[in-house]
């Protein structure tokens, strides 16, 4: 599959980056490992005049600041995110959701920065748009979904692995906006819409990823469900965050976040609230993931129903919060303060 | 516009005039006449263009070659020394984890890499290594078996230098 033709830009700094994209406007695109946008050129989703690529942008390690935040540079390669001792150790759930995507090649590519701004996906609109004439759907820019043919917005699915792993993580992401930097937490990242899913200015770019330090008595574990054990999207991905009492008996804490089945990562905020000042124990956990399979709404999609979605949901969050609460509680994972 | 790049490939540094819309995998088969690379799906899913860039695999139908600039390429036709075949290649052939072999190239690639970082992996450490490459014929198993087989060889025999 051929490439459409284009201009190559390749900035040397996230700076000149930005200045790029205020001059080229809606006719470029950025490429950081090219693993999302190349299929979309080749498929002819996007077809950018120019391509403005990351790739001569200096990458830093991994590095903790004086208050034991770890801060990811946007451009580190998931591979190396996945095998950096301090990834692992202060979040580890971070290194297994980036050890979840695609394969050993496209993580050796792909960047941690590029897969937070993946962009959403849905059996239509990822297929070649070469030589088909039908009329374009919402996300193509025309005026109808094929997916649910009476709605009227787009249903495609926001499928990064690493997002719902941030979410848990509470991560915020630091944003090159002209001159200006700015913070803005992961989880508000995302407008829902997969139309126009971030909520960044059109010339903003991630450059950091930056992780609170971890709590005591806490964990966060990532799960990921997909037909095969490589290359696969995610059906379903969940990411839980526990945090116990002094005693380490009861929740003081909690986020439950899953992935792949709507237009943002969604909050079972219900599940989480009721888990507060509970005492641990299986039938609680058995009934979080039971309320958060029927709090969170799946979209429509042609792979598989929502009733064996919801049960994916329950059942990967089961196994997500019993793993966090054996972590917390046995202070596996957990850093002193 | 044509961009000049320099790299080298398979210990041969080349020099080649190319558009910023052509992939690695493109240069490698069709300017460098190295078809042991091969083109399956083109979008990253199958492996069958994996080749070995500054000693990771990746997909060579995802990087464009001009960033392929001043790195190293190691490809299939690189593997032999001496025209003896690389212990891992002889392996394949030995234990039968070759049919049709469109996925071969880039399976024993994928293997190399690993090797490489992990003379004596667990097979659970060497069915992660190939779940990037797709093979439509052998059903895993006796790909599995040669490499197993040729860690065995390789560690034997001190390792190997390339
Ligand atoms: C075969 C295959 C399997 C895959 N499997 C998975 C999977 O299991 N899970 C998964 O999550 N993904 C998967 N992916 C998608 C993709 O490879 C990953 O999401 C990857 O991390 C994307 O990173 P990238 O740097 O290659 O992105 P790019 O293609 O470079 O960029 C992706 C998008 O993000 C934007 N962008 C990139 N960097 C920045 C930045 N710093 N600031 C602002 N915007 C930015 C780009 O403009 C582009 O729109 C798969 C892809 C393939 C081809
Ligand atoms: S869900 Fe509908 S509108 Fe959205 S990408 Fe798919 S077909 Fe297009
Ligand atoms: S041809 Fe590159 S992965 Fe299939
Ligand atoms: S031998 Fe035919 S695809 Fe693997």
């Amino acid at each position: 599959m051929q490439l459409p033709r284009f201009d190559l830009k390749r900035p040397s700094s996230f700076h000149e980056a930005v200045r790029l994209l205020v001059e080229y406007g809606n006719a470029a695109k950025i490429s950081a490992g090219g693993t999302d946008l190349l299929p979309r050129m080749k498929y002819r989703i996007a077809a950018p005049a120019t391509v403005i690529s990351l790739k001569r942008i200096p990458v830093s390690e991994p590095f903790q600041d004086s208050e034991g935040n770890l801060h990811v540079h946007a451009l580190v390669r998931l591979s190396d995110a996945a095998s950096s001792n301090l990834v692992r150790t202060n979040a580890p759930a971070l290194a297994d959701a980036a050890l979840a995507v695609g394969s050993e090649q496209i993580r050796n590519m792909g960047t941690l920065g590029g897969n937070v701004c993946l962009e959403p996906r849905c059996h239509y609109y990822n297929q070649s748009h070469a030589y088909q004439f039908m009329d374009p759907c919402f996300k193509r820019g025309g005026n109808l979904c094929y997916l649910v043919p009476k709605g009227n917005r787009c249903w495609a699915l926001a499928c990064s692995d690493t997002v719902p792993a941030l979410i848990g993580l509470r991560a915020a992401a630091v944003v090159q906006s002209g001159d200006r930097e700015y913070t803005i937490p992961v989880e508000e990242l995302f407008t829902g819409d997969p139309v126009r899913p971030l909520c960044l200015g059109e010339t903003d770019l991630i450059t950091d990823i930056v992780v609170p330090a971890a709590r005591p008595r806490t964990a966060v574990v990532f799960r990921k469900l997909s037909p095969r054990g490589g290359i696969d999207f995610a059906t379903v991905n969940c990411a839980v965050m526990l945090k116990l009492s002094e005693d380490r008996e009861a929740c003081e804490d909690a986020i439950i976040a899953i992935g792949a089945v709507s237009g943002k990562p969604m909050r079972a905020g219900q599940a989480e609230k009721n888990l507060l000042g509970r005492k641990i124990a299986p039938d609680v956990i058995h009934e979080a993931a039971g309320r958060t399979a029927s709090e969170i709404r799946p979209s429509m999609r042609c792979d598989c129903s929502i009733s064996y979605l919801r049960k994916c949901i329950e059942s990967l969050t089961q196994a997500a919060l019993e793993t966090a609460y054996q972590r917390a509680s046995s202070g596996d994972g957990v850093k002193p303060d | 516009m044509k961009r000049i790049i320099q790299m080298t490939v398979n210990g041969e540094p080349v020099e080649l005039a190319i558009e910023p819309n052509r992939t690695l995998l493109q240069v490698l088969r069709e300017d460098l006449e190295l078809t042991g690379t091969k083109h399956g799906c083109g979008l990253g899913d199958c492996g069958a263009c994996t080749v070995i860039l500054d000693g990771a695999p990746v997909n060579s139908c995802l990087v464009l070659a001009v960033q392929a600039n001043g790195r190293e390429v190691l490809t299939i036709e690189g593997l032999e020394e001496n025209g003896d075949l690389h212990p891992i290649q002889k392996a394949f052939v030995e234990k039968g984890a070759i049919q049709c072999g469109f996925c071969t190239s880039g399976m024993i690639l994928s293997a190399k890499a690993l090797l490489d970082h992990n003379p004596r992996p667990s097979e659970i450490d060497i069915r992660t290594a190939i779940s990037g490459n797709l093979c439509r014929c052998t059903g895993y198993q006796k790909i599995v078996e040669a490499i197993q087989a040729a860690s065995e060889t390789m560690a034997g025999s001190g390792g190997d230098a390339r």
